[in-house]
């Protein structure tokens, strides 16, 4: 000790002696990192595990090596084409439609009807699938199950309908019969966004059920098995270049593979984000305990500085100290982050068809342990600095009531404040995986938590200058606030950061959730048939009318087609700017249609008019304006149509603005009746009604005219809504994450001032203060640091979520007073229970014991 | 008056049973200026903290004008403190963050006193911090520390002032005039004090010297006290 140097030993075992005492304190530590590490564990390793299930089941994802996908059938030139251009390659071809099965019901009369997603496959060989397994419920071989029109279910079928294995049901013209159930599909990759449960047929069976006609919304699809050490890239350059079909859509496993391990990426930095914040309120949460544990610990360093210590030494053996307990508290976080990968998936089951094993994942664990030392190093070293700067002087000078660390020099401040900055900067940046993303969120914490210490500060300045109150544990406890080497500012700065965080992450969530409900602001019709052929119209009708006479009914004609030109600037030899975000558009295939008197209820015109009778004989077209924006189309230029084949002109008379969130039929293009009253039409009839007829017309029609599909706008919003609840799971489960990081920031920092508060509490009762009067003082200075916390973070957590709705959702935001007064309400009230709770000790231990310890 | 009745305290800790008292039994007389005296452990401070009804004793009684205070709760306790009593330390025990004269209201309000600005600032005059009432407790010397702490433990004009070694952390002139104001507070207000002290001089300024040694009184004299 005399050199002011300890053995290795030596600084342990000083280490080890110096934490008793504090074994509360070093809980909360160890804790408060642990929720932090746990969250990036947690994010990291359900990333990585879903990354690697999709990396390994890539090929069954797709069943094949290559797909070519269309809503036609391809034509013999292409089939001829593609089998001499791969000629060891084998091919599969697939149809998928939505259709309604018929079967006998007892709670309707006549029948009942299910929308289904019908899929045919080949029953001669290869049989599907060349990739992945279709799991079937009795094991037979496909092609034997589909026999003699078998139909394979899901389960989901069994349940909706109450047929069992063995009985039938009606598909357009064919009487099918339940063969077996679907229990996996390799290719069904989320069976969250189905509408209706599969039905898996022979082609044959699909073609003699007369299903589809002209104009059916029909998925073709021919799956390509490549030869063994065939390049699937090779493969689609062969068949893009040689196809004589521009319009189909031609992707690898490969391609499959990146688009979802990029949605899991996206996921998982989104999601990420919620981990550092989580980890970043651990950082503030262990700071404060340090700072603490470190103002109690300076009459010791100024006696080891006394014995011979040098700071450097009595800095090596806090840290010594604070990097045991980072390491504990890390470690404990790898251990929650293991074990909640167990749980986070089954919150998402159905969201992907993807068969999650979870396990140890060295590569988080490492990258999860190391931020979390990292937070440590970060959080603690600039407390610790300060605290082993105490001068000895401190002893002979009777400031053992100080409890302040010494501020350090300017130089000091500025290179600390520097590096911390860098510091935190290179975790969010290395998180965020993006320096403009990180950046945001970099600037976005700054900002808050500048504005919180501003703002807290000003209102403290305002609460001493307002009349002091006459009620004497009033004036006490508020003016506790604003005494000397009070940590009101900081405790403010924290609980305030963590209530606009959490609070925030609500309120968007509830936004988007409104964004999606506001579907229903228009009242969308309950039901969309669609596949009406021309001649069908007057039966469709006809049975609605006869059904549900009071029913409001829309037939709006479709004619699909694919762009070919505008002003004279082909399609085929399109320059874009952006391949990656242009092509989907200009080579997709567009649904119009043709009106007459004036546009759809809530589309408006922005540009140009609306055609009159006389007019709309010509060949005219009104387009959506990012359609107008996307094919630089200005009024009067000539829009070129493929219909089938034909071209067809038209002069763009107008542009219009669409809602596109509600549920409606919407179109890129309206043609006048004049451009397309010739063109093969099929229509969609949108029916309102009252809800509980829905059954019967959909029976009544379906019984009528079995080539229709009816699709429910209920059904497809609570597909919508069960998705977007899945998602909401994810969030909530990191949400937690931050929710309970900022309770423990709260306990920390009232933890923080606690010594303080235990020895001024002792001395209240020897002055003959009751315990109420003492619950009473700290109740009033708690209430109103969770008052001002509160306000400031219920108000930056509004302009948050508004900045998120508007810049980033781009949707409305809604200001909600119910859930802000809650919120304010709740935190203010735990502001307050808490700190009282964690005093309880205070008011039941007898004063002389707190007195002899704040001695000692 | 205060009677105490075979008081012991013991405690417990590594196994073992250390007896701090062992049976005491005294009588103080109101008004009466009292020193107790003894070496280190010998469990002065604990029969003071007893007394307050800081802490509370394994056995026996302490009777405060007829009436039991070890059958009180803390509520109670603290209650007859505020009313009864006053406190010195030897470590002061000042609330940091509160200026003289608001460490000495605070004593005040707590036992409902309305007017206590004037009384504080006259008493901390007294004490010759006149010129320090809005200062820090941090912001003052040792010797002013205690003076503050004084001016706090009479502010209520208490009937009983107990004192735990009041001069053990200052220099001699600071101590003598601690030791001054206690026995003209003691003379004017008519308080019964109760004063624990090491130092013979100490003990010298009262009128009766109790002698503690292995938790109980060996020695109990009456003393005619000495000015400094």
């Amino acid at each position: 000790m005399n050199t002011g140097k300890l053995t290795l030993r030596q600084l342990f075992s000083l280490a080890f002696a110096e934490t008793r005492g504090a074994g509360k304190r070093f809980v909360f530590f160890v804790l408060c990192l642990a929720i932090g590490v746990g969250a990036i564990m947690t994010i990291q390793s359900v990333s990585e595990i879903m990354e690697q299930a999709i990396l390994g089941e890539s090929k069954s994802l797709l069943a094949a090596d290559v797909e070519i996908k269309s809503s036609w059938p391809q034509s013999e030139a292409d089939r001829a084409y593609q089998k001499s251009a791969l000629p060891e390659a084998k091919f599969q071809f697939l149809r998928e439609v939505h259709a309604m099965a018929r079967f006998p019901s007892a709670q309707i009369e006549g029948n009942g009807s299910l929308l289904v997603e019908l899929k045919s496959v080949p029953t001669e060989a290869p049989l599907y699938p060349f990739y992945g397994k279709l799991k079937t419920k009795p094991t037979l071989p496909v092609n034997e199950l589909l026999a003699g029109n078998g139909a394979l279910v899901e389960p989901n079928f069994l349940l909706k309908t109450r047929l069992n294995v063995g009985d039938t049901f009606q598909l357009g013209s064919v009487t099918a019969r339940i063969a077996g159930v679907i229990e996996g599909e390799p290719d069904r990759i989320s069976l969250a966004f189905s509408i209706g449960p599969r039905v898996m047929v022979s082609n044959d069976t699909l073609d003699q059920s007369q299903l589809i006609a002209p104009g059916s919304r029909i998925r073709y699809k021919t799956l390509i098995r490549l030869p063994e050490k065939f390049k699937p890239d090779k493969a689609v350059g062969l068949l893009e270049f040689g196809l004589k079909d521009k319009g189909t859509s031609i992707r690898t496993y490969r391609d499959m593979e990146s688009n979802l391990t990029d949605s899991v990426d996206r996921m998982g930095k989104y999601l990420g984000s919620v981990g550092v914040i989580a980890l970043l309120m651990g950082g503030i949460g262990i700071a404060m305990i340090i700072r603490t544990f470190m103002a109690q610990k300076l009459d010791t360093i100024a006696i080891l500085n006394c014995l011979g210590a040098t700071s450097r030494t009595v800095f090596r053996v806090y840290l010594l100290q604070a990097v045991l307990l980072g390491l504990i508290g890390s470690a404990l976080g790898v251990g929650i982050g293991y074990g909640l990968q167990y749980l986070l998936p089954s919150g998402m089951a159905g969201l992907l068809n993807l068969e999650f094993e979870p396990g140890f994942l060295w590569v988080p664990a490492a990258q999860s342990l190391s931020l979390g030392m990292f937070i440590t190093l970060l959080f603690t070293v600039w407390p610790l600095i300060r605290a082993v700067r105490t001068r000895p002087l401190r002893l002979f000078r009777h400031i053992a009531e100080e409890e302040e660390l010494a501020k350090g020099s300017r130089r000091q401040r500025w290179f600390m404040g520097v590096l911390f900055a860098a510091g935190l900067a290179a975790i969010i940046f290395w998180q965020a995986d993006s320096i403009q993303r990180g950046l945001v969120f970099l600037i976005s914490l700054v900002v808050s938590a500048g504005l919180l210490a501003g703002i807290s500060a000003l209102l403290l300045k305002a609460l001493r200058r307002l009349p002091p109150s006459k009620r004497m544990t009033r004036r006490y406890g508020l003016a506790n606030l604003y005494r000397p080497n009070n940590q009101a500012i900081s405790i403010i700065t924290a609980l305030g950061m963590g209530i606009m965080l959490v609070l925030s992450i609500r309120l968007v969530q509830m936004d988007m959730i409104a964004m999606l409900n506001k579907n229903t602001d228009i009242k969308p019709p309950n039901f969309f048939f669609i596949d009406i052929q021309r001649g069908q119209t007057d039966t469709f009708e006809k049975v609605v009318r006869q059904t549900v006479p009071e029913a409001e009914l829309e037939l709006t004609p479709l004619v699909r087609s694919r762009l070919h030109s505008i002003d004279d600037r082909k399609m085929e030899h399109w320059q874009y700017k952006n391949k990656h975000e242009e092509e989907w558009f200009i080579t997709r295939e567009f649904v119009l249609t043709y009106m007459e008197d004036e546009p759809p209820r809530d589309n408006v015109i922005t540009q140009g008019r609306w055609w009159n009778e006389e007019e709309g004989q010509r060949s005219l077209v009104s387009l959506e304006e990012d359609a107008a924006r996307r094919l630089g189309a200005k009024l009067g230029s000539q829009l070129t149509v493929d219909i089938q084949g034909i071209p067809v002109t038209a002069e763009v008379t107008s542009i219009r603005k669409v809602s596109w969130r509600n549920i409606r039929t919407n179109f890129y293009m309206i043609f006048s009746p004049g451009a397309l009253a010739q063109a093969p039409v099929t229509y969609v009839g949108s029916v309102s009604l009252d809800p509980e007829k829905e059954m019967a017309l959909q029976s009544a029609v379906v019984d009528a005219l079995p080539n229709l599909t009816a699709l429910s706008t209920r059904d497809i919003v609570d597909t919508v809504e069960s998705v977007v609840n899945k998602l909401l799971t994810l969030v909530d489960f990191m949400s937690g994450f931050a929710i309970v990081s900022g309770l423990f920031i709260l306990s920390g920092a009232i933890a923080s001032t606690k010594f303080r508060r235990l020895k001024e509490s002792a001395i209240l009762k020897t002055l003959g203060a009751k315990r109420s009067v003492v619950v009473s003082i700290l109740g009033y200075e708690y209430a109103m640091l969770g008052v001002i916390a509160a306000t400031i973070g219920v108000l930056l957590s509004a302009g948050l979520s508004w900045a998120v709705m508007e810049y980033i959702v781009k949707s409305d935001w809604h200001l909600r007073i119910v859930p802000l007064g809650w919120a304010l309400f709740t935190a203010i009230i735990l502001t307050t229970v808490t700190g009282i709770l964690s005093s309880l000790d205070v008011l039941r231990n007898k004063p002389v014991h707190t007195l002899r310890k704040a001695d000692a | 008056m205060i009677e105490i009745r075979q008081l012991t305290k013991s405690l417990h800790g590594g196994g073992h049973r250390v007896d701090i008292l062992t049976g005491i039994d005294l009588t103080v007389p109101d008004g009466q200026f009292v020193a107790v005296t003894g070496p280190s452990g010998s469990g002065k401070t604990t029969l003071l903290s007893l007394i307050a009804g800081l802490d509370s004793p394994t056995g026996g009684s302490i009777i405060v004008d007829g009436e039991d205070i070890t059958k009180l709760n803390e509520d109670e306790l603290a209650l007859l403190r505020g009313r009864r009593f006053g406190f010195v330390f030897q470590n002061f025990h000042l609330i940091p963050t509160l200026t003289a004269i608001e460490n000495v209201i605070l004593s005040a309000e707590l036992n409902g006193a309305s007017s206590a600005y004037k009384k504080s600032e006259d008493l901390l005059g007294v004490v010759g911090l006149g010129e320090r009432l809005h200062h820090y407790p941090s912001q003052l010397s040792g010797g002013e520390q205690q003076r503050l702490s004084l001016a706090r433990a009479f502010v209520n004009e208490p009937d009983i002032v107990l004192a735990d070694e009041p001069t053990g952390n200052l220099d001699s002139k600071n101590s003598g005039r601690i030791l001054d104001l206690i026995a003209e507070l003691h003379r004017v207000k008519q308080a019964t004090i109760i004063l624990v002290t090491h130092e013979p001089h100490v003990a010298e300024r009262s009128q009766r010297i109790l002698t503690m040694a292995d938790g109980n009184i060996v020695g109990d004299t009456l003393n005619t006290p000495q000015s400094s």
